[in-house]
């Protein structure tokens, strides 16, 4: 191989590499933009082992490490500095089942099927709040300083196949996420 | 045509190096991370008990955690069942994955006459009832979820026992 030749491989592979660096870059670049500029706006309801390789929720790979094929994962991304979360909805039927938020990897207050108050219609309403009132069942504390987070609901051994019911999400009166069969 | 020419070798360099990256970072970093973060605080012997603030999960539960090595050993796990709503034991590899044929519950796990349940991790498939197959996965971390115990502080670790493979 001649001194020229060698001299344009390299440069071919040196190149390359910037290449892939740079794309790199404009790729995880890209990516948190979009991630962060997007938490809150139409939120959904995301489940792990169904969702976790779709490139949007690569990002929340990092919440699901040692998940077990018993629970179901479902988790929705939302804003506690707009004000707080209602989720409505009814039980899944289900031997264990609970709801919680993470800002991080904290563990933090949660409601489940042992805990739960249900309404003569069999309904539950659970508040997420940073300011809670006495005497309104199923709150769930907020940390203060706390802006945005996922709402994250377990469902442990479901009792039949039928897909879950997952519960409506409201903020302010509005509906965030309507409730419905995945 | 001049700028394809010039832009597909190196695309194609830009490509393979990636391909290699992610390799690297599959196989050799998240173990790393893993093993850096998680199993250098855990042990072979015994499991560790996780619970409270400031640890993740869920309050609902208690986690017992320990290491697996199955290369050279069959490791068996000795216990009473916990008085619970719901328990699980599964096997996890170095990459934070569960491995399938590595996980039992509460109504899959077979309690002895003895009151206790005893699982073995070991390579091969044996009593499905209670064996967690580690397959080709050498490595990795055993983690045990109570959830809803009548009291948590009554939650006992079981034991582990290693016997070697000969």
């Amino acid at each position: 191989m001649n001194a020229n030749r060698r001299a344009r491989l390299l440069a071919i592979l040196w190149q390359g590499a910037l290449l892939l660096v740079g794309l790199i870059i404009l790729f995880a670049a890209g990516y948190v933009a979009v991630y962060q500029l997007s938490w809150g706006r139409a939120p959904h309801w995301i489940e792990a082992f169904r969702d976790r390789y779709k490139l949007e929720n690569l990002a929340e790979n990092r919440r699901w490490p040692w998940i077990h094929q018993d629970t179901q994962y479902w988790i929705v991304r939302v804003r506690f500095d707009k004000g707080p979360i209602t989720l409505e909805g009814t039980p899944p039927a289900a031997r264990y089942w609970s709801v919680t938020y993470y800002a991080a990897g904290e563990q933090n207050d949660s409601v489940n099927n042992l805990s739960v108050n249900q309404d003569e219609d069999g309904r539950y309403y659970i508040v997420f709040t940073q300011d809670p009132q006495p005497d309104v069942p199923n709150q769930i504390l907020v940390r203060p300083g706390v802006k945005r987070a996922v709402i994250e609901m377990r469902i442990t051994l479901p009792e039949n196949e039928d897909p879950i019911l997952l519960p409506s999400v409201k903020q302010n009166s509005t509906i965030l996420v309507e409730g419905t069969r995945p | 045509m001049k700028v394809l020419t010039w832009i597909l070798p190196r695309l194609a360099v830009a490509l393979i190096l990636g391909a290699i990256l992610a390799m690297l970072g599959y196989y050799v970093v998240v173990p790393a991370v893993v093993s850096a973060n998680y199993q250098k605080q855990l042990s072979l012997e015994h499991f560790i008990r996780s619970t409270g603030t400031g640890v993740a999960g869920s309050q609902d539960a208690v986690y017992l955690a320990a290491r697996y090595d199955c290369r050279d050993a069959v490791t068996e796990i000795t216990g009473p069942p916990p008085d619970a709503l719901y328990w699980m034991i599964g096997i996890y590899d170095n990459r934070l994955q569960r491995i399938p044929g590595g996980h039992l519950n509460d109504t899959t796990v077979k309690v002895e006459e003895d009151g206790r349940f005893h699982v073995l991790i070991q390579q091969r498939p044996g009593n499905a009832q209670n064996t967690l197959e580690c397959g080709t996965k050498g490595t990795g971390i055993i983690i045990m979820r109570v959830f809803l115990p009548s009291d948590p502080e009554a939650v006992l670790a079981p034991s582990i026992q290693r016997r070697p493979v000969r």
